[in-house]
């Protein structure tokens, strides 16, 4: 599920709400996984960082998606995720938004071309 | 002249915690005629609905907060009333391990993370039409 399906299904207006709603939801999880690895909470982390997960994979954010893939994996081995996996993961959702909204654009151009 | 039968009405429990895959899933089930898309975020809310309604599918991420799509699915199979409920578990690539226990508890179908929601609800008009 992509964003040219999205907008097969609903227009740029859904494009518009899901990127939205992935975007705040991925800033929510983020801080829910660094309140989790504090606590010692392994299955707290796991469960965030695979959030975040689900909604990258539904829209295409690979990135996003793999770097919290490997956090989810150091959750599960009970250990703290490192600086490094944290910091990819916080470099692609902070790039995410830049990337969701000149994908929406170029998709919205591209079907008004099409007409 | 023939009066058009109104749609079947098929209430559908879906469990997801994710917000965007929930949206998109609602958004297209909804299309569908005669469905209700009972939505719950968590397991405990998802077993609590699959208690106080009569269902006619379910779709069941597998990693929830409180209780996971797998004891949920567990607890249908063990609930004369949803025993033979067609249940479809969702999943993330790279945990096959959960399919297959999926199948294990009485699954009859599982779809991957990215999905396309229209060959969700396919999959799921399958399950229904086998009921």
């Amino acid at each position: 599920m992509y964003l040219g399906d999205i907008f097969e299904a609903g227009g740029q207006e859904l494009a518009r709400e899901v990127a939205d709603t992935f975007l705040s939801e991925a800033t929510r999880r983020r801080a829910a996984l660094d309140a989790a690895f504090e606590a010692g909470d392994w299955s707290g982390a796991a469960l965030a960082a695979h959030s975040i997960i689900s909604g990258s994979c539904m829209l295409g954010l690979t990135s996003v998606a793999e770097a919290a893939r490997q956090v989810e994996f150091m959750a599960r081995e009970q250990r703290r995720a490192t600086k490094d996996a944290l910091s990819a993961l916080d470099g692609t959702i902070a790039a995410a938004r830049d990337v969701l909204a000149r994908a929406i654009a170029a998709e919205a151009q591209r079907r008004g071309a099409a007409r | 002249m023939s009066v058009p039968s109104a749609p079947p009405d098929r209430r559908i429990l879906f469990a997801e915690d994710d917000p965007v895959t929930a949206r998109l899933v609602i958004h297209r089930l909804s299309r569908e005629p005669g469905v209700t898309v009972l939505h719950a975020a968590d397991g405990e809310t998802a077993l609590t609905i699959a208690r106080q309604e009569t269902l006619s599918a379910a779709i069941l991420d597998i990693r929830l907060p409180v209780l996971d799509g797998l004891y949920i699915l567990n607890a249908l199979r063990k609930d004369e009333r949803h025993a033979r409920l067609p249940v479809m578990m969702l999943t993330s690539l790279g945990s096959e391990t959960d399919i297959i226990r999926g199948f294990e508890l009485g699954a009859d179908d599982y779809i991957v993370k990215p999905f396309s929601p229209a060959e969700l609800v396919a999959r799921l008009q399958r399950l229904l039409a086998r009921r």
